[in-house]
């Protein structure tokens, strides 16, 4: 046995030294969902009457509006209903998280209840994902089958959200001014209320104007906004199960750190990970020089100390050793000395890497136009499938194809067109699915000008089966064209820009070529 | 990277129409509006009528019922289209608006013999939609001339030009 001592510590700052004990800090309040930084209202210094109006606003308001929405056959206003309801399921998460990790650990769950809200969270997101997809599938089917709404309902019943939303962000937040929570507090209510001005408006112009497929366009974007919100809580929560090193820690930062504390000759095998929102985890080994248990219980105090003070880590498990790592053990690339630069460069956060606005604002053009074109594709798809007939039909009129193959083409092609926007949108098989997309387009836009030449009256049947679209133009080519252009520019990026992989791939990519390192 | 890239594309794009292609027989044969798998695009076939007996007359036939005044042409097309050129003698019933014309030429209908429906061009609908239309309303013998003015003027019959 080369460890000469072993000892194991649980640590919180205002710890009792004895490492048998269950402890467990009761849970901090102002964890919400899982990141409570951003994806909610602040809930510090909020007690339990005021938090229980905001419930009730929080619940009455989108009732009202789903109602309402029915009611006045607005799914901009449904849409925003299910905007502010995923304000309340944050809120009574959060608040239920309070009360259950409250319970502390116990001998079965010593890590206490306080991932509950981690759990809650994804189960939130999930609902959102749900409730979006229910919406979305509504709002195709108006563009295709415009509504009347009724405008003056829906002005009343988003008046009724902006004040509501502004009623219950002011409660939240009236004395949370001290709070680091402010800022993202303040952007999420400023969300909450633009949509449900943008949802007044929208019903101001439906007042006056017939413009129904107003309606269902801003519950896409509204929809669009809840996914991205649950994207970012997605990620978060996600990360907290996943073990991954909590964003405000660099754990080369802290090694290095670590390393220049006097009396201990190395660090490896560095692990930091968050218990909830509010507490994070650490385990590392620590080599010393040969010494007596007792003398190392004085520097693990320090070290406790310092990972409280300088990295908010509350919950630290140090392993004293005095051989150096390299039997083969894993994430040993963290290590002190030696194979320094090769160490830190796996476990780089790839944040740094592309920083210049241009090449950012070319990433986010990429994304902007790989979603917009899988749209297209699936907006494309959705009546073709539905009319087989007419869409047979449609081909036919293009007189390009043998008789035989009409049938077969046009009961493939609008499965084909699904498939590839599922894969533009969710970014699997790019290469494939891109290189598809513009082969396809390329062939769209050169049946249309074809027959343009030829001088046949097609319907261009592109996104719709029915006749009524009219004969396809100049206008219905030049629309294709742009989407061509969108398509190649999405194409080259995915042939020519190595995408950043993400960070657990890369460190095992990196990491085959050398097994192990081997100190002297 | 990008040879890696066009590999990668090389396996998915085939695999991707198979995929589709599947989905789509799939569905086709599995919902109750599937279609055939190679439908029949004869022009015999595409001018039926609601029990698939074919409308079409040969352009022999109904150059022949011209000539003895046995049948009545029906110009399916917008009224502007008529006016630039139709069939000798034919009447216009414009698709589009075919509720507002019906009632101006059902007693003269309902004296002929033989309707010929025509409209111009392959794949043009618009006669078919009008025989179906007419066969609803009770006449009996009610045919389309497909790609009716073209082959007309070709076949060097006679056609006029005006309302």
């Amino acid at each position: 046995m080369k460890h000469m001592s072993n000892q194991q510590s649980q640590a919180l700052y205002d710890h009792d030294q004895d490492s048998c004990s269950l402890h467990e800090p009761t849970a901090e309040p102002g964890a919400l969902g899982c990141a409570g930084h951003q994806h909610g209202p602040a809930l510090q210094d909020t007690s339990g009457s005021r938090l229980l109006i905001t419930l009730v606003l929080n619940l009455i308001i989108p009732v009202a509006q789903i109602i309402g929405g029915l009611l006045a056959g607005s799914v901009a206003l449904i849409s925003d209903a299910i905007h502010n309801f995923s304000d309340f399921t944050a809120l009574l998460i959060s608040y239920v998280a309070l009360r259950i990790g409250r319970k502390g650990a116990t001998v079965f769950n010593t890590y206490g209840y306080r991932r509950a809200e981690i759990m809650a969270a994804l189960i939130n997101v999930a609902l959102l994902a749900g409730a979006s997809g229910v919406i979305l599938y509504h709002a195709v089917h108006r563009f295709s089958d415009p509504q009347p709404v009724n405008g003056f309902l829906v002005m009343v019943l988003a008046a009724v959200g902006v004040i509501g939303n502004g009623l219950s962000a002011w409660l939240l937040h009236r004395d949370a001014a001290h709070s680091l929570n402010v800022r993202g507090a303040f952007l999420h209510m400023v969300g909450d209320l633009l949509t449900s001005v943008a949802v007044l408006i929208n019903g101001l112009l439906l007042f006056y104007y017939p413009w129904y497929w107003l309606d269902p366009l801003l519950s896409v974007f509204i929809v669009i906004f809840i996914l991205k919100n649950g994207w970012g809580l997605l990620k978060a929560s996600t990360a907290v199960l996943m073990n991954a090193t909590p964003g405000h820690l660099r754990l080369e930062t802290v090694r290095d750190y670590l390393c220049r504390l006097p009396g201990i000759s190395g660090v490896h095998y560095l692990h930091a990970w968050p218990i909830s929102s509010a507490s994070t985890a650490f385990s590392c080994h620590v080599v010393v020089p040969d010494q007596p248990v007792s003398r190392t219980e004085q520097l693990a105090g320090k070290i406790r100390h310092e990972l409280m003070h300088r990295f908010h880590i509350d919950h630290p498990v140090m392993q004293f050793e005095t051989e150096d790592c390299g039997k083969g053990a894993l994430l040993c690339e963290l290590a002190c000395n030696g194979d320094d630069e090769r160490g830190s460069e796996t476990v780089s956060d790839g944040k740094s890497s592309t920083k210049d606005p241009v090449s950012q604002f070319q990433v986010v053009l990429y994304h902007v136009l790989r979603l917009c074109l899988g749209v297209v594709f699936l907006y494309a798809s959705y009546d073709k499938i539905l009319n087989p007939q007419a869409f047979a039909q449609a081909v036919y009129n293009y007189q390009m194809l043998p008789d035989a193959a009409v049938n077969l083409v046009s009961l493939t092609l609008p499965w084909l067109e699904l498939l590839l926007g599922l894969c533009l949108i969710t970014g699997l098989w790019l290469p494939g699915a891109t290189a598809l997309s513009t082969g396809l387009l390329t062939i769209f836009i050169g049946a249309l000008v074809f027959n343009q030449i030829r001088g046949l009256d097609v319907h261009c049947g592109c996104f719709s089966t029915e006749p009524t679209e009219g004969p396809a133009g100049l206008w219905t080519v030049a629309r294709d064209v742009s989407f061509l252009v969108a398509a190649l520019m999405v194409t080259l990026r995915v042939f020519l820009v190595r995408p950043r992989a993400p960070r657990a791939f890369r460190r095992v990519e990196n990491e085959r070529p050398r097994p192990a390192n081997r100190q002297p | 990277m990008i040879l890696e890239r066009l590999r990668q594309a090389l396996w998915q794009v085939p695999l991707l129409m198979v995929i589709a292609g599947l989905i789509a027989l799939g569905v086709n044969q599995w919902r109750s509006d599937g279609i055939a798998l190679i439908g029949d695009w004869s022009a015999e076939a595409r001018f039926a009528d609601a029990v698939g007996n074919s409308l079409v007359v040969d352009l022999d036939e109904a150059a022949g019922l011209f000539e003895r005044n046995a049948a009545i042409f029906l110009d399916a097309r917008p009224p502007n289209q008529y006016d630039e050129g139709h069939i000798q003698g034919a009447l216009n019933l414009p698709w589009q608006e075919v509720d507002r014309y019906f009632m101006e030429l059902a007693d003269r209908l309902n004296a002929a013999g033989t309707i010929i429906a025509y409209c111009d061009g392959e794949s043009c609908d618009l006669s078919h939609e009008l025989a179906l239309f007419l066969q609803e309303m009770g006449f009996g013998d009610v045919r389309v001339l497909v790609n009716g003015l073209t082959v007309w003027q070709q076949a060097g019959l006679p056609t006029a030009t005006g309302g």
